[in-house]
């Protein structure tokens, strides 16, 4: 998937996040993470990335979805993973 | 109950915590091993005996094989599975033996079966390290270092279920703040003490031991009454366990996670969980919900409600080995599973008062229904739900 920038990723991710976690004024930034981001829980964690995988035919793996930390962590792996 | 004899506290918390601050780095890490050693073979003897005190051995074989650890490495996947075996065995074997030979006596039940010191917290953070060395989330750490870690007595016996990765700066930086460390850390000991002796103790005088010829004599009132003293005596309990381990984790600068964070007044039964038993909860939510719910074979996958409720059986049969234990996980799965299901049809909560108000009551209310099924066997419970709603 050619054209991925860090800034059309996060981007792309705003509906995705909005959509997961319920919240239609929802912006998210490179810093949003689970403790400053409402309804961010494991659950939703979970919907997130099958999510994500969805948009950009990628897919993570156990480790790298436990890792996960901030929407920047998100952004960052999701060009790594589209770009292989 | 270790935090409460002069033992724990003369012979092993304040000598290790004073000596750990007065020694250089390279030492600190081998005066927590060396304690708590120490303090595994006495508690351990004391409880169990010969047998309990050889339990140690458990510590040192793991630890000499978590030096081959790797990231991705098949050395990883023996400590997963050697920590589960060891929890299985100690904890599940007559149990799980005992359902396979439910109409009739057990021919391999293990007739001397013992429960070593703190299986249920310290396989969980072998499991852990395993698992996090696997997908190098974590350093390895020196062999001093890991046993520190697997042999910091203020948490081994009822947690909070450490992480390596959390443990380690910790365990590396000079402790320098005396003064305000001991202030908090015997502080949060005596708030634990307290909590257990004033609150827990005093209930479970009357918590304790309800069988089935006292449910048929009580009256409704009183059953009801006995489920909301429980949920006090429980959460007064555990928590004061949790603020005495630490409390005393803090005397040697050492800040290990908090366990409990007002879970009664939490307006959902998923605030509820990420409330009570945190460190739990989210060693759970790592280990057990997250692969799970991303399991797949082939073009199968589990469904995130799957995910849920196998996390809540597996938390049920880990507060113990019995059915009344898995049913009670099943019951907080089926409150978990509701939740989403009613949230995924109604959209965002409200916020206000009266809304809110009337979700942290009912939440609770959940939560202290679900008591009895902790507490008594299947058929015991049976016939308390039964005279609590019939009469």
């Amino acid at each position: 998937m050619p054209d991925l920038t860090p800034e059309s990723v996060l981007a792309d991710l705003q509906p995705i996040f909005q959509e997961a976690l319920d919240n239609r004024s929802l912006t998210v930034t490179r810093d949003s993470n689970a403790q400053n981001t409402p309804n961010w829980d494991s659950l939703a964690h979970i919907g997130l990335i099958e999510m994500v995988e969805r948009r950009f035919k990628v897919r993570f793996g156990l480790g790298e979805v436990q890792d996960l930390k901030t929407v920047g962590d998100l952004v960052d792996l999701t060009i790594k993973k589209a770009q292989r | 109950m270790i935090f409460n004899t002069f033992v724990y506290y003369l012979l092993f918390l304040l000598p290790s915590a004073v000596l750990y601050r007065h020694s250089p780095a390279k030492l600190r890490p081998w005066i927590i091993a060396v304690f708590g050693g120490a303090f595994f073979l006495y508690f351990a003897y004391s409880m169990a005996g010969l047998a309990g005190a050889f339990c140690i051995g458990i510590f040192l074989w793991e630890s000499i094989i978590t030096r081959w650890y790797k990231s991705g490495s098949g050395w990883c996947i023996l400590g997963l599975l050697q920590s589960l075996l060891f929890l299985g065995i100690f904890k599940y074997w007559n149990f799980f033996t005992g359902l396979l030979f439910w109409s009739h006596p057990n021919p391999i039940r293990w007739q001397g079966a013992f429960l070593p010191l703190g299986i249920s917290f310290f396989t969980f953070e072998f499991y852990h390290y395993a698992w996090d060395r696997k997908y190098d989330r974590t350093e390895p750490g020196t062999l001093g270092e890991y046993l520190a870690f697997i042999l910091f007595f203020p948490t081994m016996v009822a947690g909070p279920i450490k992480r390596f990765q959390d443990f380690l700066p910790k365990l590396r930086a000079q402790p320098k703040q005396w003064i305000s460390d001991w202030q908090i850390g015997v502080t949060r000991i005596l708030t634990g003490l307290t909590k257990k002796f004033a609150i827990a103790d005093l209930l479970s005088a009357w918590t304790d031991h309800l069988n089935p010829h006292d449910i048929r004599l009580a009256g409704r009132r009183a059953l009801v009454l006995w489920l909301f003293a429980y949920s006090i005596k429980i959460y007064a309990d555990f928590s004061g366990y949790s603020d005495i381990a630490i409390g005393s984790a803090r005397l040697f600068g050492i800040r290990v996670p908090e366990n409990f964070d007002w879970p009664y007044g939490r307006r959902n039964i998923q605030r509820f969980w990420a409330c009570w038993h945190i460190s739990l909860t989210r060693w759970l939510t790592d280990y057990v919900f997250i692969p799970v719910a991303r399991l797949r074979v082939g073009s199968w996958k589990p469904h995130v409600y799957g995910a849920i409720v196998t996390t809540m059986l597996i938390s049920g049969l880990w507060h113990g080995a019995g059915l009344h234990y898995i049913a009670w996980g099943g019951y907080h799965g089926l409150l978990l599973l509701g939740h989403k299901l009613w949230r995924d049809w109604r959209g965002p909560a409200s916020a206000k008062f009266i809304p809110v108000f009337a979700s942290r009551v009912f939440t609770y209310l959940c939560v202290t229904a679900g008591y009895a099924l902790f507490t008594m066997d299947l058929h015991t419970v049976v016939l308390y739900y039964s005279r609590l709603l019939f009469g």
